[in-house]
């Protein structure tokens, strides 16, 4: 079931993004935009896209396999917080359809 | 000559194989970092290291170069670290590019890792072999994300704590996400692994890439390696 987030919506996720990451990081969040490379500026890892999916799974109760999300990360490769959020955006309001506007790849993989 | 591998203490790791050399750096040793970048980094390579801000994001990066950089040294590759310098590909992957005219031995493929206390390397010498490493902390934090490795399959010789367990299943799924460039999308997809022998594993991805894997515990933290067979495309084209 695919939903619609309104720019207040967005903007809490996006906010909930910066905390998640000030937290887990330990970083001020006044050192997190949405440019700032979540490992190259934040020291993140991998686990950490992990933990944010699983995260935003469970907050707004999006059922798409973490397989699926998988396949969606491999065509829009995301390395800066403000790319973390428009794919959290896609994953919430596109849920188990979230590949079928994705025709083709047309982005390379990470 | 630059004398630069007998200064690192550089730990060989028993998951390689014929041509594939897998080793760690345990980075409490790595003294004097920005004389080490100067020694050991081409322009290029100083150029993205000068990009990097966090301080521990700086000393993993120029860790993993060094581990790698100390392998080719010992292999007869370089004579000194300049004259190879790693590069990344369009998907990201680390990729040698050695000075004109050298006789050293080939290194076809090269991946990197890092994390907390280690640094780690892997080089491959096979033609058209993608090679993959990640090491990885063992620990409590992918407990709380065991949900989202439901649908994987790990088939085990012997039993592990589930830590450890969940961690090398994170480990070899990252690494064979290193070996194709396929980036932390890859890493998410469901994978099938099955030990055939003690830390030797078969995997397979749900979109039918298929991978020889291996493990190593060390010190509480999972090191792999996985390795493809593929006919090597030309990918770094523009590089």
């Amino acid at each position: 079931m695919s939903r619609s987030l309104s720019q207040e919506d967005k903007k809490e996720i996006y906010e909930h993004i910066r905390q998640f990451l000030s937290d887990e990081l330990d970083v001020s969040l006044d050192d997190i935009g949405p440019d700032t490379k979540i490992i190259d500026d934040l020291k993140g890892d991998s686990m950490i896209y992990l933990e944010l999916v699983e995260d935003f799974k469970k907050k707004y109760d999006v059922k798409v396999e973490i397989a699926v999300i998988g396949r969606y990360l491999q065509k829009h490769p995301i390395y800066t917080v403000g790319q973390t959020a428009q794919a959290v955006y896609d994953i919430v309001e596109r849920g188990e359809s979230l590949l079928m506007s994705d025709a083709e790849p047309g982005a390379p993989a990470a | 000559m630059v004398v630069f591998a007998e200064d690192v203490e550089l730990m060989p790791l028993p998951i390689g194989d014929e041509g594939v050399e897998v080793s760690l750096l345990d980075l409490a040793g790595l003294v004097g970092m920005e004389s080490t970048a100067a020694r050991v980094l081409t322009p290029e390579e100083r150029g993205e290291y000068a990009r990097l801000g966090h301080p521990s994001r700086r000393r993993e990066w120029l860790g993993a170069r060094i581990c790698l950089k100390a392998m080719l040294l010992r292999r007869g590759c370089v004579s000194d670290p300049m004259q190879c310098a790693i590069m990344k590909d369009a998907r990201g992957r680390p990729w040698l590019s050695f000075a004109p005219g050298l006789p050293g031995k080939i290194v076809h493929d090269c991946s990197l890792s890092h994390k907390g206390r280690f640094a780690c390397a892997g080089a491959s010498s096979l033609v058209d072999t993608r090679i993959g490493v990640d090491v990885e902390k063992v620990s409590p934090r992918l407990l709380r994300m065991a949900g989202a490795f439901a649908g994987d399959r790990l088939s085990l010789i012997r039993p592990r704590p589930p830590e450890e367990r969940l961690t090398l299943l994170w480990a070899v799924k990252e690494a064979c996400a290193k070996a194709v460039g396929g980036g932390i999308g890859m890493a998410l997809r469901h994978v099938s692994c099955e030990e055939t022998a003690e830390g030797r594993h078969q995997v397979w991805t749900d979109e039918g890439l298929e991978f020889q894997a291996r493990d190593f515990l060390h010190d509480g933290y999972v090191i792999a390696m996985c390795l493809r067979t593929e006919e090597v495309q030309s990918q770094r084209k523009g590089h």
